[in-house]
């Protein structure tokens, strides 16, 4: 016993891992990281729609005489469905907030699911309105959210059943610009 | 020299505790490589312009870049309309038979598109897309935006993209 004691007492480690070499190393890679850093990122608007679903769209583009438009006035919205030449007009009245976008939202996807193969949605908005103001109403028509479930449509040409969480992504202003 | 002599009897056993420095210097590099961009374009856009949020997750690509501030015009970064007040263009600016056509709009990206073109011309990897990347300050109202980008149409960019702020 009193060996062990001994033999414990002589062999106290004091054990400490040198850090220097690790503190040059990140010393070294902090400044390479601040130089390429982006503290903004910047993204584009566009109308990227996956590769199966925009053949699908693209082969019943013939077939579909629908077509949807939206009217972004002061104050209110203007959802026209156009089908065979017929319009239905669901007018979507604003808040004091401003647009009551959770009601386009809802209309927008019960547009969609009538119509699953419709991507096209033309944008007429009056002169005054400001450019923010759009891109949250572009946001809110482009995807569905998470939680609510895909819609599907037959490719007329495969015959194969496509499923998409997009809504309205291929944006067209009325007075040109494409894909925003 | 007997002082000297005294100090190197001293017995030196100095030690700086790096343990918290290092730390905070991890903590440091995570938070940096987290917000490192992959991304081989990127956009800085200029002080005077605030770009809209959008939720959008395109990454920008590398095509014309067109600056709508509430200063001016740019193309490039070469200002090419100066606005009267802001966000508000000058009558002189536009076309006396088109109130939606800017002419030094035109001209400037008319200049970019034959430039372009004559490159494509020699070089086989370039092409020319008639894409634009605009970056719009997100309070400019849809008048100004809308001869922009009719302005753009007729010079060859009929695809407009806009930059916008990731929310995400």
């Amino acid at each position: 016993m009193s060996k062990m004691k001994k033999f414990g007492k002589e062999k106290e480690s004091h054990f400490e891992i040198n850090l220097a070499p690790m503190l040059d190393v990140i010393v070294a890679i902090i400044p390479m990281l601040l130089m390429s850093i982006v503290f903004v990122q910047v993204n584009m608007i566009e109308t990227q729609i996956p590769q199966l679903v925009a053949q699908a769209s693209e082969n019943n583009k013939d077939l579909v005489k629908v077509s949807v438009s939206l009217e972004l006035q002061d104050k209110d919205l203007k959802l026209i469905l156009n089908e065979n030449g017929k319009n239905k007009e669901i007018k979507i009245a604003g808040q004091a907030a401003g647009y009551d976008l959770d009601k386009l939202y809802l209309e927008a996807k019960q547009i969609k699911s009538q119509h699953p193969s419709v991507f096209k949605i033309e944008f007429k908005p009056v002169s005054t309105i400001s450019l923010a103001k759009i891109v949250a109403v572009m946001d809110k028509i482009r995807k569905i959210k998470s939680e609510d479930t895909k819609f599907s449509f037959k490719d007329s040409k495969t015959g194969l059943t496509v499923q998409t969480d997009l809504i309205f992504p291929d944006i067209v202003f009325a007075s040109g610009m494409s894909g925003a | 020299m007997s002082f000297l002599k005294r100090r190197k009897k001293l017995p030196a056993n100095f030690k700086i505790q790096i343990t918290s420095m290092v730390d905070m210097f991890v903590i440091l590099l995570v938070f940096l490589i987290k917000s490192y961009s992959t991304s081989p374009v990127q956009i800085n856009p200029s002080q005077d312009i605030r770009l809209p949020a959008s939720n959008s997750s395109a990454g920008p690509v590398d095509i014309l870049k067109l600056i709508v501030s509430k200063k001016g015009i740019f193309v490039e970064d070469q200002k090419v309309v100066d606005f009267e007040k802001p966000g508000i263009l000058s009558r002189n600016d536009l076309d006396s038979s088109d109130d939606k056509f800017i002419t030094a709009l035109f001209k400037a990206l008319d200049a970019q598109a034959k430039k372009t073109q004559s490159i494509s011309k020699l070089n086989n990897t370039v092409a020319f897309e008639g894409k634009i990347l605009m970056q719009a300050d997100r309070d400019l109202e849809y008048s100004i935006l809308e001869k922009v980008m009719h302005t753009s149409s007729i010079a060859g960019y009929s695809e407009v993209k806009l930059a916008v702020l990731s929310t995400e």
